[in-house]
């Protein structure tokens, strides 16, 4: 038998970690929505067909996550196009930019949007007074509200996937083509774009599983009529009715259906990245046309895409707002309040605290899976692979209804799961799985750049192991290392679909849960919600900025080369 | 310094054998070779030198001190890699002053053992450049400098110049003489190319699938090989089959169907006895064509191919049963044409008679 070393023990406990809190729940979510009070039925599963409301939303949900992507694509496409094969000034700046949309996630967004884009919000009041007819911005109920935020967060994913893809095209492939007597579109169609399409797929599956399953901006429309609300809508009967377990199982079922076609159309057309500094060869200066359409889309990309940090700031500081294009008067007074009201203080020690907790433990398992997948190969390390990636494919919502199934009466001595009594473990628990996929690829890119025989010169010098690791591999992998744990930070900062469904008890409520409440409340709710949200907003964009200036210009590259 | 000394070494990964039963002994100021086609475990011996893999059976000697179980950093070895390893994110004085760093050495020390170093591979006014700022001639040199500046008991070069160009690679191969010539290393140096070899080592231990073929002098090597792999691998040549007729004292006549053949007892790598099959190894270097059809060693043989290469001529010509490569000094006069009826004369002392394979 073989010697149980320390790389199998984690392995083996990884495994058991992930097969407990995210296989399990899925397992036992599966099973309730066909096993109720003692025997099997379908009949539950049925009403996804039958009943006009579930049916409303299931199509309503599939147009959302459509729509978004479409979209998502239609503004990422020529933006990676122009920034891979283009060299332009202000270009490194682009990628920073890049990043302004993903540090505002949808809910937020949606208060600023509704107050300028509602029946009777500032668009509308401005239309009027030009003599224009009222336009409903939002769509019917929101829908297109809710396209439009998630449209705006989520393209940035979109954009990082094809820049990826595309920069990995090798020139030579398109040159060979060019030199066989291929037109340019003819090699644009035939050669590149197939050869970017894993790229693009990924990204357009990332997008439609987000927004088709983000709960955070319809609730804050009030836009009940989508999966992901009806959902959390169910919660409080979850135990008697067992509809609430039909509508996850469709969530999931859709997710990961999309999430492993997209894997089959990936692995079938996978591109070998080619020699060192190929993309290089294939920038091109514009032409003065060239350099106004490139301006032109860049500024119209970045105004609209800062529509909701705007208008959340507006709503933020507007002393009063109500039935005027402007804010009529301006105050701080919200902002004080978001860091001394109660329920807002604390939600957003709470939110550092989880995030903080919940990436610090992604660090540790990432950095050593990825250590591991790409140092010590075995099937065993591929399946796990493939397991931490399917956390991809499961939206927040679905996930954390799952453990309210499985743990909520699962507690050791004074320890507890049940998110009634302590929402923190299960809400860390959570938080980590769902952002494990983004630690472990970016450590995994880093030990795959860091040739083995960096650390084995090292050795060869006379650097104990300890010291190899200190010096030689952490310097080597922790731009990598850093990225991920910032991207998991941040999206753990702003989790809502997980959130809203395991935080119970006011005193426990992270940042979304807390928003959400707030703007129910009539008076300085949304007020204060905005403030809130700018407040966390500020916190992601130091952190990204401290990192910008630990990693300098490599930054850019980092969220390129994920 | 020491001498590596390498006694039944064998190394398995699963029931894969890499390296089977090798033994062999590096004196000290040694510029020492290991050569072999790739995948003959070439690699791994140096390897298991440097302590990064341990032999399955078998003992490495550093002087008195046996290494089993030492792990790399304290084996004071320097190792010079293929793709040079030079740390991306340390300059090259960073890279070079690591293995200093280790070791505990003071700020002045470092700072003057490390111009040394790179002033030795003429690299000083690079100091402060990163490594991918430098070509691949540079980034060598580089290497070098860092594996040498700690004054290992043995330095480690595992194929070093085979990411180089070739006008780089006999550049460096120069250098490293002189840094050897100069400082008097011990050297363990790894390669596949028998030009790199024959040129610079002191001694060579030739491998094949694992197994050591034969440990001499390049010279010796060269004109001594011990089996037809070793002739053939190392240097051009010819290679006959036939038959041994007889073995007296000081001569041996081999009957090879292209004609008869006689040479000195001492061209043949063991005794052979009246019968035994042969394959004889004729280096191009010892056929001429001569005018003269009559005398021993000469052969008649048609002319197949000549190539013209300025101040020689390579010629390709055929006899009864083989086909002999040779060149010859492009002297005024007619030169042989490709039909010309010939004869070719063996010069026995570029002769080796071998094992029959």
């Amino acid at each position: 038998m073989r010697k149980l070393d320390g790389s199998t023990v984690l392995l083996g406990l990884v495994t058991l970690f992930l097969g407990v809190f995210l296989l399990l729940p899925m397992a036992v979510v599966l099973v309730k929505a066909v096993y109720f009070k003692g025997h099997f039925t379908f009949a539950f599963m049925a009403q996804l067909f039958v009943h006009p409301g579930i049916r409303e939303g299931m199509w309503n949900s599939i147009q959302i996550g459509v729509y978004s992507t479409v979209l998502s694509a239609v503004i990422a496409l020529p933006l990676a196009w122009i920034c891979v094969r283009y060299r332009f000034p202000g270009r490194p700046l682009l990628n920073g930019l890049m990043l302004v949309p993903m540090v505002m996630p949808p809910f937020v967004g949606a208060l600023g949007l509704k107050q300028v884009f509602a029946r009777c919000g500032s668009f509308n009041l401005l239309f009027e007074s030009l003599g224009l007819p009222m336009v409903d911005w939002l769509g019917s109920g929101g829908m297109l509200g809710v396209v439009l935020l998630e449209v705006l967060h989520l393209y940035p994913m979109m954009y990082l996937n094809v820049a990826a893809s595309l920069s990995s095209v090798d020139p030579v492939m398109e040159e060979a083509a060019a030199n066989i007597g291929a037109k340019p579109w003819t090699i644009f169609r035939r050669i590149t774009l197939p050869l970017m399409m894993p790229g693009f797929f990924a990204g357009a599956v990332m997008v439609f599983i987000w927004a088709f399953t983000d709960p955070g901006a319809p609730l804050v429309f009030e836009y009940r009529a989508c999966i992901p609300v009806q959902i959390f809508d169910r919660l409080s009967d979850m135990n008697e009715n067992p509809v609430g377990y039909v509508l996850v199982v469709f969530a999931l079922v859709t997710s990961v259906s999309f999430f492993l076609l997209s894997k089959w159309i990936t692995r079938r057309k996978t591109v070998i990245p080619s020699g060192k500094g190929a993309a290089l060869a294939s920038e091109r200066v514009p032409t003065m046309l060239g350099y106004a359409v490139i301006y032109f889309l860049l500024t119209v990309t970045t105004l609209i895409a800062l529509i909701p940090h705007v208008t959340v700031l507006l709503v933020a500081l507007s002393d009063r707002w109500f039935m005027t294009i402007l804010p009529e008067k301006f105050t701080t007074e919200y902002f004080r309040l978001a860091v001394t009201h109660r329920l807002a203080a604390s939600s957003i020690r709470i939110s550092l605290v989880l995030s903080a907790v919940s990436t610090l433990v992604d660090v540790v398992v990432g950095v050593a899976l990825g250590y591991l997948f790409v140092r010590r190969r075995s099937l065993w390390t591929e399946w796990l692979d493939s397991l931490v990636m399917l956390a991809l494919a499961i939206p927040g919502i679905v996930l954390a209804f799952g453990y309210l199934a499985c743990f909520k009466d699962i507690s050791f001595g004074r320890f507890t799961l049940d998110p009634m009594v302590d929402a923190f473990p299960l809400l860390i628990i959570c938080y980590s799985v769902r952002r494990l996929p983004y630690m472990v690829r970016a450590s995994y890119a880093g030990f795959q750049q860091l040739s083995e025989t960096f650390e084995e010169a090292a050795r060869n010098l006379g650097a104990s192991a300890g010291c190899v690791l200190r010096r030689i591999t952490v310097p080597l992998v922790s731009s990598q290392v850093i990225a991920g744990a910032i991207l998991t930070f941040s999206f753990a900062l702003f989790e809502v679909g997980s959130t809203i469904v395991l935080a119970f008890r006011e005193q426990q409520y992270p940042i979304a849960k807390a928003i959400y409440l707030l703007n129910m409340r009539l008076v300085d709710g949304p007020n204060i919600a905005s403030a809130m949200g700018i407040i966390g907003m500020i916190i992601l964009s130091i952190s990204l900025v401290v990192t910008g200036t630990i990693l300098g210009n490599k930054m850019g590259e980092l969220f390129r080369a994920r | 310094m020491v001498n590596v000394s390498i006694a039944n070494v064998s190394k398995q990964y699963g029931i894969t054998p890499v390296i089977t039963d090798m033994t062999l002994s590096v004196e000290p100021g040694d510029l020492f070779f290991l050569l072999g086609p790739s995948g003959c475990g070439k690699t791994t011996l140096l390897r298991m030198i440097a302590g990064f893999t341990e032999p399955t059976a078998g003992t490495i000697m550093f002087g008195e001190r046996n290494m089993r179980g030492v792990p790399p950093h304290r084996r004071n070895t320097g190792m010079v890699f293929q793709n040079f390893a030079l740390w991306p994110h340390l300059t090259v004085e960073q890279n070079v002053a690591f293995g200093l760093d280790v070791r505990g050495f003071s700020r002045e020390d470092k700072k003057r053992m490390t111009t040394d170093a790179l002033t030795l591979v003429r690299m000083n006014s690079y100091a402060q450049r990163y490594p991918h700022q430098l070509s691949g001639g540079q980034q060598q040199r580089v290497a070098l400098a860092r594996a040498l500046v700690v004054r290992p008991d043995v330095v480690l070069l595992d194929e070093p110049l085979s990411n180089l160009d070739a006008g780089l690679r006999i550049e460096m191969r120069k250098e490293i003489h002189r840094i050897h010539h100069e400082l008097g290393f011990t050297m363990i140096y790894v390669t596949h190319d028998q030009k790199e070899a024959l040129s610079l080592a002191t001694k060579l231990a030739l491998m094949n699938c694992g197994v050591m073929i034969q440990v001499d002098t390049p010279a010796q090597m060269y004109q001594n090989p011990s089996s037809v792999f070793a002739a053939q691998f190392v240097g051009e040549t010819n290679i006959l089959h036939g038959r041994v007729t007889r073995n007296d004292k000081n001569v041996l006549a081999v009957d090879l169907l292209s004609g008869a053949l006689l040479c000195p007892t001492a061209r043949a790598a063991r005794e052979y006895v009246a019968g035994s099959a042969v394959t004889v190894s004729i280096r191009p270097e010892g056929l001429h064509l001569t005018p003269d059809p009559q005398g021993a060693n000469v052969w008649p043989c048609v002319i197949a191919e000549t190539t013209y290469l300025g101040e020689v001529i390579q010629l390709v010509c055929r006899t009864r049963d083989a086909v002999l490569r040779m060149t010859m000094l492009n002297t005024a006069g007619a030169h042989p044409r490709p039909g010309d009826k010939r004869h070719v004369s063996v010069n026995p002392a570029h002769v080796r008679i071998l094992d029959a394979e």
